[in-house]
């Protein structure tokens, strides 16, 4: 007579802590001593000795993993498993057997069986598997409910959006700040989107109406990043062939965003300081004043008041700026907000590429997650663009992802070696390097030029960071 | 070698889980003993086989190694429709149990 019962805490209620496994086998005595040896290894067992009632208990049961023998009267595991996957293909399922049978073995793999066990089970090895199949199942668990919050509310704040605890506190932070007109500073990693958290404040604050102009402190050289600020006059230098407002004038109304505002050169400082003040600028040549009303909100990826200790950073300015501080979080503090954005990201590839790519295997998604992303949310916006370009399958999988990440090797510094024998001149090997470097931080530029060991602008100036490889012509230089 | 001269069973380290189960397990077999006999009676080889490959996993689990090697045998007389053969291992099974319970 088949029976049903639950080993373990009784007065516990199911939870989640405690893995819940179905075990199923027809004999009684197995079936209660796999039952106790699971629940005296922190598992949640219920018993199942007829199998044709399994299907049943799985509609009313929270089971994370279930575990059959192969050979029983009335319905064998391997049928047994082919039905569970059908009706519940995001449920693990492994098979026992008395004899380690090639045979049932294939049949196992056949039916997609989680894996193979042998009687009598070593339990220790055992407990792996269903740790590993109770991990699985909850990673495909989660990427289905991400896909369906994402189908249905994608739940952004003006183009940002977490679930994790330092998002959420940023989200409400951010719902705070962009009602007051104070300057902000962002500080966070490279990649971590502080652009978008400027453009969020913006777009929340009074002056939406108002332009949004950003610029980035590093990518412009010191000698015209005041013209590109403030405006110039015609014949003010070489270049100068008419009179042009600058970046203050030209978001009157609205939000400037400067970034890496550490890379702001010294003299240049007094000059934003003195329009923060007196909010008016003067055109670069010109003597007149023109007023300006615009909110500055900066960014850096480097510890400011470090720079203002080393005498790199006016402290006048820099308290200007610092009037409220903001705190990107990097990706690696954010938890399952890995696969939250991943999944925005594989929508927007797909979407842009027309590419039938809907979501990502439980395998691809525990890569994602271990991952420490060190080019933060630019990084995996890359990798699952990449990812979307080149997988042949409607979910992207582990071989869709790019080796650093596959193998969880975050932004080691390559050698500059090629791995072959060629030898090429000593530009190309730079050139090459660059590309390798730029290749291993996900294209995070700040990242690439802090192994390199040189400043962002050399790498700007380098260019090479996006240039294509020399052609093959190139070769006639080689030395052989 | 007949049935009646098998050694016992060797003693092989049982878990405390298979220790307090231990008693359900051995009325279990005995159970098996009455089910393999009627089977044998009539000719039911794939009930045979079916416990007797049951009998092969958990003999082991339980701590009895020749119970498994019983229940392997089962298998094979079972499969080549061997009435002489089952039977002895039967009797074999309820020398084992008898050793067990001691």
């Amino acid at each position: 007579m088949p029976i049903m019962l639950r080993v373990g805490p009784q007065a516990a209620p199911p939870n989640r802590v405690r893995p819940h496994v179905l075990v199923v086998d027809d004999d009684e005595s197995m079936c209660a001593l796999l039952g106790a040896e699971l629940a005296a290894r922190g598992f949640e067992p219920s018993l199942e000795t007829d199998p044709e009632r399994v299907l049943e208990s799985l509609r009313s049961r929270d089971v994370d993993v279930v575990i059959t023998d192969l050979k029983m009267r009335g319905m064998n595991g391997v049928e047994l498993c082919e039905r569970i996957v059908a009706a519940r293909p995001d449920l693990p399922v492994v098979l026992l057997t008395a004899h380690a049978d090639l045979n049932a073995a294939v049949a196992a793999l056949r039916v997609r069986a989680f894996d193979f066990q042998t009687k009598p089970p070593d339990f220790d090895a055992l407990v792996a598997v269903l740790e590993r199949a109770v991990r699985q199942g909850r990673l495909v668990e989660e990427v289905r409910a991400l896909d369906e919050r994402t189908a249905g509310d994608p739940g952004h704040f003006e183009g940002i959006f977490g679930a994790s605890p330092p998002m959420r506190e940023l989200v409400q932070l951010l719902g705070r700040v962009a009602a007051v007109e104070a300057s902000v500073l962002i500080r966070g990693e490279s990649g971590t989107g502080k652009e978008l958290i400027a453009r969020a404040l913006h777009e929340r604050s009074r002056r939406r109406g108002g332009a949004f102009v950003a610029l980035n402190c590093a990518a412009i050289p010191e000698n015209l990043l005041e013209a590109e600020l403030f405006g110039h006059v015609r014949g003010a230098f070489t270049d100068a062939r008419a009179e042009r407002a600058g970046l203050f004038e030209r978001a009157r109304g609205g939000t400037i965003f400067l970034d890496e505002i550490a890379e702001l050169h010294l003299s240049l400082q007094p000059k934003l300081l003195r329009a923060l003040q007196e909010r008016t600028v003067r055109r670069v040549g010109s003597d007149r004043e023109v007023d300006v009303d615009v909110r500055l909100v900066t960014a850096t990826n480097t510890d400011l008041s470090s720079a203002v200790d080393n005498r790199q950073f006016r402290a006048d300015l820099f308290y200007r700026l610092n009037v409220i501080e903001i705190v990107a979080p990097p990706l690696r503090d954010r938890g399952r907000d890995v696969l939250l954005l991943a999944q925005y990201f594989l929508e927007q590839s797909a979407h842009a590429m027309n590419r039938k790519v809907v979501g990502l295997t439980a395998s691809c998604a525990a890569k994602l997650t271990a991952y420490r992303w060190p080019g933060n949310v630019r990084e995996l916006a890359n990798v699952i663009e990449r990812a979307v370009a080149v997988t042949r399958s409607s979910r992207l999988t582990v071989d869709d992802l790019p080796d650093h990440v596959r193998l969880g090797h975050a932004a080691q510094a390559p050698t500059p070696s090629d791995g072959t024998e060629e030898l090429v001149p000593l530009e190309e090997v730079e050139h090459r390097y660059i590309r390798r470097v730029m290749a291993a931080t996900g294209g995070n530029k700040t990242l690439a030029a802090q192994i390199l060991g040189v400043d962002r602008r050399t790498l700007y100036r380098k260019d090479w960071a996006e240039k294509p490889l020399p052609s093959p012509t190139s070769t006639e230089k080689k030395v052989s | 070698m007949s049935a009646g001269d098998r050694a016992p069973d060797r003693v092989v380290t049982r878990s405390p889980a298979a220790t307090v189960l231990l008693p359900r397990f051995l009325e279990h077999r005995r159970r098996d003993v009455a089910a393999l006999r009627a089977a044998v009676e009539c000719g039911d080889f794939e009930t045979i086989r079916r416990l007797g490959h049951n009998m092969a996993g958990n003999g082991l689990s339980y701590g009895f190694p020749d119970m498994s090697a019983i229940g392997r045998r089962l298998e094979i007389e079972a499969s080549a429709g061997n009435a002489l053969g089952v039977s002895e291992q039967v009797t074999a099974l309820e020398i084992c149990l008898e050793h067990a319970e001691h």
